[in-house]
């Protein structure tokens, strides 16, 4: 190394025709250069730095600069933007790190760094830190939240299977299928599950899936998976691209990738995670056999519970059939015509006590007609009306009887018309027939009394009237028409009326002795 | 889409509820018997629809640009049938 050095400075000087220096006298850009060439060719192009992050700044640039330290020494780094854009994990301060890259001097600021390449985590691969600071990331967001899981159907009429075209894995999904549940018909989107360009795969086949759904029929579920391999073979699941196509689908989703102990993000957000593929296609349809255990099972209930019901309306029938009503139809008939009888009855009861009442009248107004010793006229009035009454009698004793027949008429329709049903009309029949028997009974009863009472009145019209055309007069007082008896009923100067066979004279009191004289007279 | 025959689920549904209503008797005599008689068309159809279902299985194109492109339909001979 020395030897190189001196030839350089060697040559640096002698051709020029400056100010002569000192051999030994370099500028700060030689030296600068002199110690990073010294510096690349001490160390290996590639070295590989352990230490913790500090002074972590991603620049908008896209480069990144930090600080690498342990204990007793720190280290500049950066980290080139196109290095940068592979990251897989997110560099934080204070984190245990490998920092792969080579020594370089930034001569601007004379100033050695470590240009790194690639960042591993120190104690876990980076893939899996990359992992769990998606994963904390996502849950942070509420990816992962149950409120979000939608239900898987219980009977799937059509089944997305997304997953590669080729391996055993989509063969084994549809022979259980088919073993299980073949009224589901399936649609496969064969898509690359690993390396290059697979997340962007996985999520066009879920977003197509979602605008086809319609298309194709109506997509129940779907399932996305692969079959086991490396965290790298399974990284596709675990971008976070593909977990936010799997959180925006609408059609429900179980995650089967690898086996049981591969947890991914895709398995988090999933709707429902299965162990394997297998275990996912089990998950999403019910065996057929089950299915067709559970339509016995509702035929039968359906079967008893019909049975049941036909059981109890048949009992209900046989109860209803055992009352007395059925048993002894007539009892209900022979109620009726018991009331109807009672109805009868007071109807003639009545009839009777107006007749009878009548009766008594009549013979009242003979009486009176005898009592006044009638004149011819009147003997005669008396005969016609005798007659009259016996005539009025004779017709409502007609009617009366002619009520009683038709009720007896109704009576007999009534006990011949033996199915109950017709009890009822019967029963309206006969009810009108009392009507009309009891208004033509209150009508005849009301025009005979009507006529009898104007003939009692004329009568007792008579009975004084005949003794004023003898001579005879009434006095009243003016005021108040009361018959005056005795000369003490009235004062001087009242005014009397006196009631003549052939008219009124009114007259005033001059004397009341002469009257008082002439009633102690008589 | 409107006018669609009812699903297997949507038959074994009301098939179910066909059940309920009879055995809670909150159906009159009559219905009860036409409920009974529809429950059991019902039972048959999904009889039948096990007994004769066929799994149809449609390969999509990997392309996802526009319609879906089958390409190709496979029945229950075997979905391993061409691998």
């Amino acid at each position: 190394m020395a030897p190189t050095r001196d030839s350089v400075a060697a040559t640096d000087d002698q051709p020029l025709g400056r100010p002569k220096r000192p051999n030994d006298l370099l500028t700060v850009a030689e030296l600068t250069s002199r110690v990073r060439e010294a510096i690349v060719h001490a160390l290996p192009a590639t070295v590989h730095v352990v230490g913790q992050v500090s002074n972590y700044k991603p620049h908008s640039s896209g480069h990144v600069y930090l600080t690498l330290k342990d204990d007793t020494s720190e280290l500049s780094c950066v980290m080139w933007r196109s290095a940068a854009k592979g990251m897989q994990f997110k560099l934080e301060d204070g984190m245990e790190v490998i920092a792969t890259g080579s020594v370089d001097v930034y001569q601007r600021a004379g100033r050695y760094q470590l240009q790194v390449r690639r960042f591993e985590p120190r104690g876990i691969g980076a893939l899996e830190l990359a992992f769990r600071q998606l994963r904390d990331r996502l849950a942070a967001e509420g990816l992962f939240d149950p409120d979000h899981k939608k239900p898987l159907p219980n009977y799937p009429e059509r089944i997305a299977i997304v997953t590669s075209r080729t391996g055993a894995v989509v063969r084994d999904m549809l022979i259980t299928l088919k073993r299980r549940y073949r009224l589901a018909q399936l649609v496969v989107m064969p898509v690359r599950v690993q390396g290059e360009g697979a997340a962007e795969e996985i999520v066009r086949a879920i977003g197509a899936l979602n605008r086809w759904s319609v298309q194709l029929g109506g997509i129940d579920v779907m399932i996305v998976g692969r079959g086991g391999g490396s965290i790298e073979d399974l990284w596709a699941f675990n971008e976070e691209s593909v977990a936010r196509a799997v959180y925006a689908s609408r059609i429900p989703i179980v995650s089967a990738v690898g086996h049981e102990t591969d947890v991914t993000i895709c398995d988090l957000v999933a709707d429902v995670r299965a162990a394997t593929p297998t275990a996912a296609a089990e998950l999403v349809v019910p065996d057929a056999n089950d299915v067709a255990a559970t339509v016995e099972a509702l035929a039968g209930r359906l079967r008893r519970a019909a049975g049941h019901r036909l059981e109890l309306e048949r009992s209900a029938l046989a109860g209803l059939l055992n009352r007395r009503w059925w048993r002894e139809p007539l009892t209900a008939v022979r109620q009726r015509e018991q009331a109807v009888d009672e109805t009868l009855t007071r109807l003639v009861q009545q009839a009777w006590l107006r007749l009878r009442e009548t009766d008594r009248r009549v013979t009242r107004a003979v009486s009176w007609v005898q009592r006044i010793q009638p004149t011819a006229f009147a003997a005669k009035r008396a005969v016609d009306l005798n007659s009259a009454v016996f005539r009025l009698r004779h017709a409502s004793d007609r009617r009366l009887r002619e009520a009683e027949r038709m009720l007896a008429g109704a009576d007999r329709a009534l006990h011949a018309a033996s199915p109950v049903h017709r009890v009822g009309r019967a029963r309206d029949g006969l009810t009108s027939a009392l009507q009309r028997v009891s208004v033509a009974l209150t009508t005849s009863h009301r025009r005979w009394q009507a006529s009898l009472e104007a003939t009692e009145g004329r009568l007792q019209a008579l009975s004084y009237k005949g003794v004023l055309g003898r001579g005879f007069s009434i006095t009243r007082t003016k005021t108040g028409r009361k018959v005056v008896r005795s000369a003490a009923d009235l004062s001087d100067d009242q005014v009397v009326l006196t009631e003549l066979s052939d008219g009124e004279v009114e007259s005033r009191i001059i004397n009341r002795k002469q009257l008082e004289l002439f009633g102690s007279d008589g | 889409m409107a006018d669609k025959k009812p699903t297997f689920e949507e038959s074994l549904k009301k098939l179910e509820s066909i059940a309920d209503r009879i055995e809670q008797g909150q159906v009159g005599l009559e219905e009860s018997i036409k409920l009974y008689e529809e429950g059991m068309k019902l039972g048959q159809h999904c009889r039948s629809a096990l007994a004769k279902a066929e799994q149809k299985i449609q390969q999509l194109q990997a392309t996802d640009q526009g319609e879906p492109q089958v390409e190709r339909t496979l029945d229950t001979q075997g979905p391993t049938a061409g691998d």
